[in-house]
């Protein structure tokens, strides 16, 4: 199915949307579901149409686009197109009897060749409390690794009223800050972990260089600032202990590090 | 730090309780949950539900066992504890064949959440602890590090468990760390009066604030190591208290004879600013 010109460029994303319009994709997601919801279930909605903008599917989905999908690269998680037209997509999830909880099974879209799949899925569910909406996203069970989790105010985001005339984003409110807020607590560490699990690198940081351009930096650390690099993270501990600098230099055990005039001796 | 055994001493008392009402797998995880809670983190339990206000009459209250029908909805649990006079709510969701566990701090809103498979890890609904959850020293672990320690501040009754891997204290430690910190970290013992000093200071003149000198000599009262530094004004005798020496004295040889600073240097243009 061809898709349509896109007409508003004001309009893209969620984040930009205003009582007067409200991007494509999120009005496909917002009619695929009944025209009476309540504030929960449309922020729900709201929830998952910015999962599509940071690099998911619904799992449910996967087979039937599989055809139309192009591979995410590991250095973005936006890709219009796939968000467009996974929004015409009907999501699909469960809820409870009274509407309170929602579990949705998610799926990266990652171009990798050794995907495994368990490493890519994630469980996000939502539990309607009151005026807030807890939400959780955890990786699969078998990871053994922590999950994300958020909470939100929904009448922030979602005002009360209730107008069948009118069209449903008109209740929305700081969709931009709701953006942030699902990004960094949820969908973007959720979505670096899996690409950590499958050795792709995110995007350029400090270990996520080419291997090669390591030895251009490390030559002018001293023994003292190497050994608090490799302290970082297990990747960049590999990545130091194997560099000739560091193992050509008098390099001290941490517990054992003499003194030194380095400043950050005096910061810990 | 104990054995597994003392770390789930009064897990079998809190099972008696709840031993009729377990009808599923999920049930003993967030029993496991509850114990962790109020056994090790002096959490309370005050109910069930998921009301946000904390009555006067309930601050007081709370108790360590699970309340009546904790486990009654099929799919939901909802248990309202109180620790440091702070309302917090434990919900369970399952899901999709998992359980999803979530700690709600009501004050900060600050929010954990761990997932959980019963098929995988519970073998059965009877027993001992380690009969119906073999791997119940990490799950325990598990609740503490993903559940809890997200959400509150506190201090644990005891805070490591035994388990195959290296010891809590060592993975929490800070990785760009050098040397171990002067200053105990949190949650251990603070004996009275013993003052906590930052990180790689030196510790100068700390015998001036303990009349015995127990740490060192001071800087408010001479010295004996340093006895040939005469430095007074004329007729004191020794060195000063914080005395800052202004100038030449004829009668005491400070500086090497003959002085090199009597007369300005040879070619000495008069400008002392070069």
């Amino acid at each position: 199915m061809p898709l349509p010109e896109i007409a508003n460029l004001e309009c893209l994303l969620v984040l930009d949307t205003t009582s007067e319009c409200a991007p494509l994709h999120l009005q496909y997601v917002l009619s695929s579901a009944d025209c009476f919801q309540s504030s929960g279930e449309l922020l729900f909605l709201l929830v998952y149409t910015v999962a599509l903008e940071s690099g998911y599917m619904c799992e449910a989905n996967s087979n039937l686009s599989k055809a139309f999908i192009s591979p995410v690269p590991s250095i973005s998680s936006f890709h219009s197109k796939n968000v467009l037209r996974l929004s015409r997509l009907k999501p699909t999830f469960t809820a409870s009897a009274d509407r309170t909880r929602y579990a949705m099974k998610l799926c990266s879209i990652i171009d990798s060749r050794q995907v495994v799949p368990e490493q890519m899925h994630a469980l996000l569910t939502a539990i309607v409390s009151g005026d807030l909406m807890i939400l959780a996203l955890s990786p699969a069970n078998c990871m053994y690794a922590d999950g994300f989790s958020s909470v939100l105010s929904i009448p922030r985001y979602v005002l009360n009223t209730q107008s069948k005339e009118n069209p449903p984003f008109q209740r929305f409110r700081k969709m931009a800050e709701l953006t942030n807020i699902l990004r960094d607590e949820l969908f973007v560490p959720m979505r670096n972990k899996q690409l950590y699990w499958m050795q792709a690198h995110v995007y350029p940081s400090l270990d996520a260089l080419p291997a090669e351009l390591y030895e251009y930096f490390l030559k002018h650390l001293d023994k003292n600032q190497m050994n608090i690099l490799a302290n970082v993270n297990r990747s960049l501990h590999n990545i130091v202990i194997r560099n000739k600098y560091f193992l050509n230099s008098d390099h001290l055990r941490r517990d054992h590090l003499s003194r030194s005039n380095s400043v950050l001796y005096y910061l810990h | 730090m104990g054995s597994p055994g003392d770390y789930f001493y009064g897990w079998n008392l809190l099972y008696k309780t709840i031993e009729k009402d377990i009808n599923k797998k999920d049930d003993l995880l967030i029993a496991l949950a509850h114990f962790v809670l109020t056994k090790h983190s002096l959490f309370r339990c005050i109910g069930l539900g998921e009301n946000k206000t904390l009555a006067e009459e309930e601050e007081a209250s709370g108790s360590e066992l699970l309340p009546d029908n904790w486990n009654a909805d099929e799919n939901n649990y909802a248990l309202r504890y109180i620790y440091d006079k702070l309302l917090y709510i434990l919900l369970g969701l399952r899901t999709e064949g998992s359980i999803i566990i979530t700690l709600l701090n009501v004050k900060t809103l600050k929010v954990s959440n761990i997932c959980l498979s019963s098929e995988e890890l519970v073998s059965d609904i009877s027993g001992s602890i380690t009969k119906m959850i073999p791997s119940a020293s990490q799950l325990a672990d598990r609740y503490r590090r993903e559940l809890l320690e997200p959400v509150y501040q506190g201090q644990n009754r005891s805070t490591t468990t035994q388990t195959n891997t290296t010891s809590t204290t060592t993975d929490r430690s800070d990785p760009l760390r050098i040397g171990t910190p002067l200053r105990p970290s949190l949650g251990q013992y603070h004996p009275a009066g013993v003052e906590p000093r930052p990180f790689g200071f030196p510790e100068v003149g700390r015998g001036d604030l303990d009349p015995f000198a127990r740490g060192g000599h001071g800087n408010l009262l001479p010295f004996p190591s340093r006895p040939d530094f005469h430095a007074g004004p004329g007729g004191s005798g020794g060195m000063q208290p914080r005395f800052d020496p202004f100038g030449p004295l004829p009668e005491r040889n400070i500086r090497p004879y003959p002085n090199p600073d009597h007369l300005p240097p040879p070619g000495f243009g008069g400008d002392y600013f070069m």
